[in-house]
């Protein structure tokens, strides 16, 4: 057991465990954060991706030996208020189905757009083609990015439409309340 | 899926509500939904009236609902709390769904989700409930108020307004009232052109926590004094822990201990349903698990075991083996399932004969979220937490394996990180809590993606033989199709032949009271390689191979792949949905969403050389479904499915977006499976293990989807599964479209369509 020392959404932490378990479960079981997720262990699926030093990373395969002194940002830490634009966005599309691969789909969103806010079908299909979606939700991820990186509005799906209540006569102008 | 419970079983006995007080002010009505219990006992209609769901509406305006259906991410959570919103004219922000925890008390009734039927089944109880509600409140409101019933109207937002003199009284206001009176009988359900809230498209109501990453689900359980732990299971199926030595393993740090897992053959999933002489078993083969602080820990000192196998006979099988056998099979009879006419008279006296045949492999499930339980068993009883789709029967196999009473154990269902029917077994949760047993604390037991790989329950492999004998007119005089598989309940260990036909032959369907002579026979293929329900189930091959068999018919005879579809059920047809579980077609509904694909994908016009479109349909668990697919086929043989149209028919639909939703993903997980999967077995065991040896679609290989929703009243239909099996078929018949090469296996040999 070693005790190595990171930084996790701005906050130091020292923790003592070997020094080849994977950043994922340091995340998971030492420090209780939960939201990255385990799919793999092979950095095959994307569901465990985090930021180091703001480069989208599998935790599944990433020792915490060699992230020692480093900063980490999970999706707890990702905004602290949970309205990151790419978090919006997801909301906004509706991409979620079980949810539990598209954590690891908004970090990389995330850091994607950091360094190219306007990435093309092709960009996305290689920063994202890394991760898998059982529950099939490709092409509302696709239309989230994009979303994000346009800025533009709802294209369809959105929040709850209006409720329309049938008009009786006490919704007509001057009715008595 | 295999339907575990009656789909529309419409509660009718006489006190069907009934209120009850939950502390202070509030509002409770119990109704009944669902039909079989949990744990096996029957609802005696002659016992008290025991409600199995719960609306509770709070002096503050919230509205519990508790009830029992698993989130899988199918969003049944939002469609229950659309459904009761619609009929309670209540604020649907204010409803909260809760999961309710299941116990041996019976109170939420069957639990099990699976079958595409939980809107299916929740539909009609719910709308009651949320109607009778409302009338107890309009009333609460008039006598308030001192006026006629018929003068307050419900507005919609959890608010009764006297239209007379405008005054307006809020459900929080009211239940304190509402509670003192008598469950209205028979309260008249809202029109469908009334509906406000159903049919429209609502955000999900769990959406959020998804993305801040505060979804909870099995695998993110933790409880005080928690351990965890990964199992060493048997490589071969049926094979068996002859000696282990564990000394190394306990040397690893943060290894607590090590046990052994006794083999535990397990009740039936769904209750004692089966004949208990039907053969099918359902196992736990065992196997050695480490104990240790940390899930890291666990899986380094599982490295560190030395185990002395005993791979039993199971080691003789290899998929080659299992191939050869069911071609061999096929060749000859099976055992008659469906026969009507004189096919075989028929078929020798046809003017042309067609005949094909088709294979497809076992799958896998790979759920994101690997199977996972945390239990803890103490003082004679069971507590669990688990992601399942299953919870009854996960429960029956609790009390049996640990020698308990059904009535010490709880089961509390977190999401699922996807269900797709793994999480119909219940291996997992009980092999959780004879860990826990023997570490004597609560124990987290997470398997890797190898363990789950490895260890699944598979869509069954199956090869098929079709035949076809066409008169001089070209119209299909005789259709024979044999199907060689193992069967897809568990393993099977019973005499020659086993009870086939709940959930092997639906899907085959179309032909069978379509055409005059028609022939359905099963050999049935022997193996230890346990089977179970694959989102889709049985018409994932059968869909897969009529709809490309059609397909070949009208290659042969010269016709319109579509027009001969659209012939094949234009007259005199009663097709059958090939299965007892599955709702009879309309042939009308069925036409129509063939002739609606058609229009949006521009069937008939030309495409660029190199591409093709290919047509599929299927009817079934009350939906019917189109699909045509646009595909690119590259020189090196490469597919690239470009573009799919989807008509829908599911009947009336809650929210147009989950639907959409819905088809897209299962689109995905049935072209996943066309494209790429293929779990093989060499020496009994499986040689896949990751998502390197058995990969998945991504986002690279995702076609422009287009989902097109016929208006419709009739009752929901399922949407889960539909969109499952039609597309691999759609993709094969565009491949040939584009090509002139048949593909008859699954996944796609495109070696085969490589240009030399």
């Amino acid at each position: 057991m070693d005790t190595i020392s990171i930084t996790v959404n701005g906050k130091a932490q020292s923790v003592e465990v070997t020094p080849d378990t994977p950043l994922l479960w340091v995340l998971r079981d030492t420090l209780g954060l939960t939201g990255t997720k385990f799919g793999c262990g092979m950095a095959l699926c994307g569901a465990c991706t985090v930021h180091v030093d703001g480069e989208a990373t599998r935790s599944c395969t990433t020792r915490i030996s060699a992230v020692a002194g480093r900063n980490i940002t999970t999706i707890e830490g990702l905004s602290t208020d949970g309205h990151h634009l790419v978090q919006v966005a997801w909301l906004d599309q509706q991409v979620a189905q079980c949810g539990y691969c598209q954590v690891g789909m908004i970090m990389t969103t995330a850091a994607l757009l950091a360094k190219n806010p306007k990435p093309s079908d092709a960009d996305i299909d290689d920063a994202l083609g890394g991760h898998i979606c059982r529950c099939g939700t490709y092409q509302r991820i696709r239309a989230a990015v994009h979303m994000v990186a346009c800025n533009c509005q709802t294209v369809e799906a959105g929040p709850g439409t209006p409720i329309k209540i049938n008009l009786d006569p006490c919704d007509k102008p001057g009715a008595k309340r | 899926m295999k339907a575990p419970a009656s789909s529309t079983k419409v509660v009718s006995r006489r006190d069907f509500l009934k209120t009850g007080a939950a502390g202070s002010a509030s509002l409770v009505i119990g109704f009944c939904w669902g039909s079989r219990s949990l744990l096996n006992a029957t609802s005696d209609a002659a016992k008290d009236f025991e409600p199995n769901a719960y609306i509770e509406i709070h002096s503050n305006g919230d509205i519990r609902l508790i009830a029992a259906r698993s989130e899988m991410g199918q969003g049944v959570r939002t469609s229950m709390t659309m459904i009761l919103a619609e009929e309670l004219d209540a604020d649907w922000l204010k409803i909260k769904v809760e999961q309710a925890v299941a116990t041996s008390e019976l109170k939420y009734g069957d639990m099990t989700t699976g079958g595409s039927e939980s809107v299916r089944s929740s539909w009609d109880p719910l709308r009651k409930a949320g109607a009778a509600a409302r009338q107890m409140l309009i009333t609460a409101a008039a006598e308030t108020w001192n006026v006629p019933v018929g003068e307050c109207t419900a507005l919609g937002n959890s608010t009764i307004r006297h239209r007379i003199s405008c005054r307006t009284l809020s459900y929080g206001e009211l239940v304190a009232k509402a509670a003192t009176l008598p469950v209205p009988k028979d309260v008249p359900l809202k029109d469908a052109k009334d509906y406000r809230i159903i049919g429209t498209a609502k955000p999900r109501v769990d959406g959020r926590p998804i993305v801040i990453g505060e979804a909870h689900y099995g695998i993110d359980t933790k409880v005080p004094g928690m351990l965890y732990a990964v199992v060493a299971r048997p490589p071969v199926f049926g094979g068996r822990v002859k000696k282990f030595d564990a000394e190394k393993a306990q040397a690893v740090p943060g290894v607590k201990k090590v046990v052994e897992v006794a083999a535990v053959e397990m009740p039936p999933l769904f209750g004692e349903e089966r004949p208990a002489n039907s053969g099918h078993q359902h196992y736990l083969w065992g196997g050695v698990a480490v104990v240790a602080d940390s899930t890291w820990q666990a899986i380094a000192g599982r490295k560190a075991l030395s185990i002395d196998w005993d791979p039993g006979a199971g080691a003789e099988e290899s998929s080659e083996k299992q191939r050869a056998a069911c071609a061999e099979m096929v060749k000859g009879s099976g055992k008659e399932l469906r026969k009507i006419g004189d096919p075989a008279k028929a078929f020798d006296g046809a003017t042309k004969k067609i005949e094909a045949e088709y294979e497809l492999p076992f799958v896998a499930h790979t759920t994101m979220e690997p199977p996972n339980c945390t239990a803890y068993v103490r003082d004679g009883k069971c507590e669990v937490w688990a992601p399942t789709q299953n919870s009854g029967g996960m429960a029956t196999a609790l009390a049996s394996a640990l020698g308990i009473p059904a009535s010490a154990i709880t089961i509390h269902i977190t999401l699922l990180g996807g269900g797709f029917g793994r999480r119909l077994n219940i291996d997992y949760g009980v092999e959780a809590a004879l860990i826990s047993k023997a570490a004597g604390a609560p124990v987290k037991v997470i398997w890797t993606r190898e363990d789950d790989v490895r260890h699944d329950f598979y869509r069954p492999m199956s090869h098929h033989r079709l035949r076809a004998g066409l008169d001089a007119q070209n119209q299909i005089a005789a259709w024979m199709h044999h199907i060689a598989a193992p069967t897809t309940d568990g393993v099977y260990v019973g005499g020659d032949l086993p009870d086939v036909g709940g959930t092997e032959v639906a899907g085959t369907g179309l032909p069978g009271g379509v055409v005059l002579n028609y022939l359905l026979e099963f050999s049935f293929l022997h193996t230890r390689v346990p089977r179970g329900y694959w989102r889709g189930v049985d018409p994932t091959w059968n869909n897969f191979v009529v709809q490309s068999f059609i397909d070949e018919i009208a290659a042969a005879t010269g016709k319109d792949p579509l027009e001969l579809r659209r012939e094949l059920i234009a007259t005199k047809a009663k097709p059958e949905a090939g299965s007892g579980d599955q709702p009879p077609v309309d042939v009308a509904r069925l036409r129509h969403v063939l002739d609606l694909a058609a229009e949006k994908s521009s069937w008939g016009t030309p495409l660029p050389k190199g591409r093709g479109r290919g047509v599929a349909a299927i009817a079934g668990w009350g939906t019917y479904l189109t699909y045509v697919a646009e595909v690119t086929v590259a020189n090196d043989g490469g597919v690239k499915v470009d573009r799919v149209v989807c008509a829908i028919d599911c009947g009336q639909v809650i929210n147009p977006d989950m639907v959409k939703a819905q088809v897209e993903g299962g689109l995905v997980f049935g072209l996943t499976a066309a494209l790429f999967d293929e779990i093989t077995i060499e020496g009994g065991q499986t040689q896949q293990s990751n998502f390197n040896n058995y990969p998945m679609m991504r986002i690279n290989d995702m076609p422009r989807v287009e989902v097109h929703i016929v208006p419709s009243h009739e009752s929901p239909g399922g949407c889960g599964e539909p969109p499952v099996p039609s597309i691999a078929p759609a993709v094969a018949n565009a491949i040939f479209a584009a090509t002139g090469k048949r593909l008859r296996r699954l996944p796609f040999q495109t070696g085969e369509l490589a240009k030399a």
